[in-house]
């Protein structure tokens, strides 16, 4: 589920159950024409959707990370707001982008979910044998 | 005609600025567009829109597979339903698992799990139950609850027509 479909007073209740974070990486820096920004958020939501739709009981989504600058100073912010997330009881976090250049070594990330090389979404299938793998491991 | 036009003006301003909101709702979280349903304003403007979709909605019946190929084993059928949230229309993929019962009368689950909605799936562990992979609940063939969740699972209005099935609107169930 949203973050933001989550009331306040809801979340003690629910935080048991919802032991996972999905922190969706934009990977837009800038160069991008407004259609072209759309673009890659219309892609983004369509693979968000593999993991929003299935595993909405247990997964909470974030707010999108949206700009990446080069991989040092983003791999940086995004490690540290995922070990803030740990911190605050999230068991396991995972990353989602729908670009394959921005996919960087986060060890406080849990699984990346992102385009194989040549470009094409990971299936429902795979997206899902991944998750479980994740929740056995 | 022309008070239907009038109609439409009038909220043109209403669906503006709706849209900017979630625009930036969208672009916030990461382009997700099926996000919040506004509350008090939307559902005026969702008839102002387009009152011939309005009345589709839920009811509509979509024909989803062959009458002679469900069997007693529940498969999975995928069918697009058409939804309209305020101005932005869209389909929907839904998911049924579909089958006989004893006495061979065909009946259509909602795989969407009754603790927290994740999506379930037929016999995952092999003990020809519905599997909820977040906190594993579980629900025989018929959809009952058998651990976690407190009510079992929906199901969707089926109707038989030449030899096809077709599938509705989400009912309570009927058969736990
Ligand atoms: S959502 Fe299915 S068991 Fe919790």
């Amino acid at each position: 589920m949203k973050f933001s479909e989550i009331e306040a007073e809801q979340w003690d209740e629910l935080k048991p159950y919802v032991d996972t974070c999905l922190l969706p990486i934009t990977g837009l820096d800038g160069t991008e024409t407004p259609s072209e920004a759309t673009n890659y958020l219309e892609q983004l939501r369509d693979v968000m959707d593999l993991v929003e739709i299935p595993y909405r009981g247990r997964i909470v989504t974030y707010p999108a990370y949206h700009y990446v600058y080069g991989n040092e100073g983003s791999q940086q912010a995004i490690a540290r707001c995922c070990a803030n997330l740990k911190s605050q009881g999230y068991k396991y976090i995972i990353l989602i982008t729908s670009k394959s250049d921005i996919m960087f070594q986060i060890n406080e990330a849990d699984l990346w979910i992102a385009p194989t090389e040549d470009g094409n979404l990971p299936s429902d299938v795979e997206i899902s044998r991944k998750i479980r793998e994740l929740w056995h491991s | 005609m022309s008070n239907h036009e009038h109609q439409d003006s009038k909220h043109q301003p209403v669906q503006r600025k709706e849209m900017s909101r979630r625009q930036f709702l969208s672009y916030t979280l990461g382009g997700t567009t099926a996000f919040m349903v506004g509350g008090t304003v939307l559902p005026m403007v969702r008839f102002a829109v387009d009152p011939l979709l309005a009345k589709g909605g839920e009811s509509t019946l979509v024909k989803v597979i062959e009458e002679s190929k469900v069997t007693a084993e529940p498969q999975e059928v995928k069918f697009k339903v058409r939804q309209v949230d305020g101005w932005y229309k869209s389909e929907t993929e839904k998911v049924a698992w579909i089958s006989r019962d004893a006495s061979g009368a065909i009946f259509a689950l909602s795989p969407v799990c009754k603790h927290l909605g994740c999506t379930v799936f037929w016999n995952t562990h092999g003990r020809n139950e519905y599997d909820c992979p977040c906190h594993d609940a579980r629900y025989s063939r018929d959809g009952k609850n058998i651990t976690v969740a407190n009510l079992p699972l929906d199901e969707y209005v089926v109707e038989i027509q030449d030899g096809f099935v077709y599938l509705g609107g989400i009912i309570a169930n009927t058969r736990a």
